[in-house]
């Protein structure tokens, strides 16, 4: 008998995450410039409806140590129009949070507790570098990605409590907690081709942030998140460039990587000339994340239109059922 | 690139579904012990009825008790004794054999030489026996001798005793003789 085996699946032991992921039949995306929803069909592998309602600059400020929902009421309501639209998922309910509301790390470890939350206070210890907060208000989850004699390489993701409890305050007025809880660039991965050992950059542009991530098989390398801010195009799309070469930078140099391919993902698209002088800014082709496509054919042109803008993440997830 | 975390806290099984099965887990019980109670009180109720059965059973048992201590005081009294007797004696013969007068009579005609007439019959309880009381009269005293032999050579009858004899005139001269004796009946006693 396997004892590892028996005692995850009984949830005594995970090595391989904290919180496993579940799969949700509505899902809400937060972000700063818009409120989206989607229904989602996992026998399918589909979204069924899709619901966007845009926010005003300055309801919804992403932090990760500091009140998000500065317009509460406004949010709240935005996210019962949505609703009305793809449903309340009837207790299952999924959140997508803006990266800038969590903290991404990639962690290494000579070894990993069996007990699931020694794992985790271990996690959260480790991550305390890079938390604008105490470790103890951290809420933890990890995956880990591969484990070989003497070292345990894991992605984790941390979020301040007091942060995550506003977000599913929000969502009372629609079926009270959510089930799944993760920041949109993560739900982003599972469309990434699975290209062996090439090395992919993933350049998530949205709501005035970039996320930048390598992954390199099925391992996530490297993560950062950075707030552009409101700044006109001409600007964004410098400020957008630097970004991407200072990740260019770093895979180079600390990550001795040479990266592959180049996806980008812009939510709502940007206007077309910003992929050509991203590619041109750093000499290698540029390819739009379009992998979510065969997962929008229930819905309607309207929820097309939608989708192509907002619904990615959604896609993402319905694509890492497998 | 599989994502397998999740920054939701979410609840185990146990948690999940400990409301949902709370209130029909609640419901079975409810009825379960509304079954228990109905069938305690049904119990109950039958435990009640065979004990008030009993107790009129106990009851009328101890008025048939009392009667009987009644009759049986009653009985002995000195001058329902001999009724009593006389009573038990007869079920005893009724119990052991009936009696048949008209048998006896028979057997009876088969002793009697043609000189000889039956002039009374009676059967008498003595104690166990039954006794036997015979008139005849015959013609002479031989006639009444054969029929005395016969009587004692039956083997119906036992201890033959001549209780009274006496001779009668008739016309033509002759004289009769009558006789009263008693026997013993054997076929009908014990």
């Amino acid at each position: 008998m396997n004892w590892h085996t028996l005692k995850a699946r009984l949830g005594l032991g995970g090595q391989g995450s904290s919180t496993p992921f579940a799969m949700p039949s509505v899902v809400l995306e937060l972000e700063p410039d818009f409120v989206a929803g989607a229904s989602l069909d996992g026998a399918a592998h589909q979204v069924r409806r899709m619901g966007v309602r845009e926010l005003e600059s300055g309801w919804l400020v992403p932090s990760p140590n500091a009140p998000n929902l500065t317009n509460e009421s406004e949010v709240r309501r935005a996210i019962s129009e949505v609703a009305k639209v793809v449903g309340n998922g009837s207790g299952r309910l999924g959140l997508v949070l803006p990266d800038g509301a969590v903290r991404v790390a990639v962690l290494r470890f000579e070894t990993l507790p069996d007990d699931r939350k020694e794992a985790a206070a271990l996690v959260s210890w480790k991550m305390r570098e890079i938390l604008p907060f105490a470790p103890e208000e951290a809420r933890v989850c990890y995956q880990v990605f591969g484990r070989e004699a003497g070292s345990v390489e894991l992605l984790a993701v941390a979020a301040r409590n007091t942060v995550l409890a506003e977000y599913e305050a929000a969502l009372e007025s629609v079926d009270g907690g959510a089930c799944l809880i993760l920041p949109a660039t993560l739900a982003l991965l599972p469309l990434l081709p699975e290209d062996g050992e090439t090395s992919q950059l993933l350049i998530h542009i949205f709501s005035g942030s970039v996320t930048t991530v390598v992954v390199v098989g099925n391992r996530l390398r490297f993560w950062r998140n950075r707030v552009l801010g409101r700044l006109a195009p001409e600007e964004a799309s410098e400020e957008l460039v630097r970004e991407v070469g200072r990740v260019l930078a770093t895979c180079d140099d600390h990550l001795k990587m040479e990266l592959g391919r180049v996806w980008v993902c812009v939510r709502p698209p940007a206007p077309a000339n910003l992929g050509e002088e991203l590619a041109r800014s750093l000499g290698r082709e540029v390819s739009p994340l379009a992998g979510g496509g065969g997962h929008a054919g229930m819905l309607t042109a309207p929820e097309q239109e939608l989708f192509q803008r907002f619904g990615m993440p959604f896609a993402g997830l319905v694509a890492n059922l497998g | 690139m599989r994502i397998a975390l999740n920054l939701s806290i979410t609840a185990s099984p146990r948690e999940r579904f400990a409301l949902a099965w709370a209130i029909p887990a609640t419901l079975v019980g409810l009825a379960g012990l509304l079954f228990v109670l109905n069938s305690t009180a049904r119990v109950f109720r039958d435990y009640r009825t065979v004990h008030k059965s009993l107790a009129e059973r106990l009851e009328q048992e101890n008025r048939l008790r009392s009667r009987e201590a009644a009759l049986r005081k009653g009985l002995e009294q000195p001058q329902v004794r001999e009724v009593l007797h006389q009573v038990q004696f007869v079920n005893t013969l009724i119990e052991k054999k009936q009696i048949s007068l008209t048998e006896l009579a028979a057997k009876v005609t088969e002793l009697l030489p043609a000189q000889v007439r039956l002039t009374g019959l009676a059967l008498v309880p003595q104690g166990d026996n039954l006794v036997v009381r015979f008139g005849v009269a015959g013609r002479d005293e031989e006639a009444v001798e054969t029929f005395l032999s016969n009587l004692e050579d039956s083997p119906d009858f036992k201890d033959v005793a001549i209780t009274s004899q006496g001779f009668v005139g008739e016309g033509g001269g002759s004289e009769g003789v009558t006789v009263a004796c008693s026997a013993r009946y054997l076929t009908g006693a014990p």
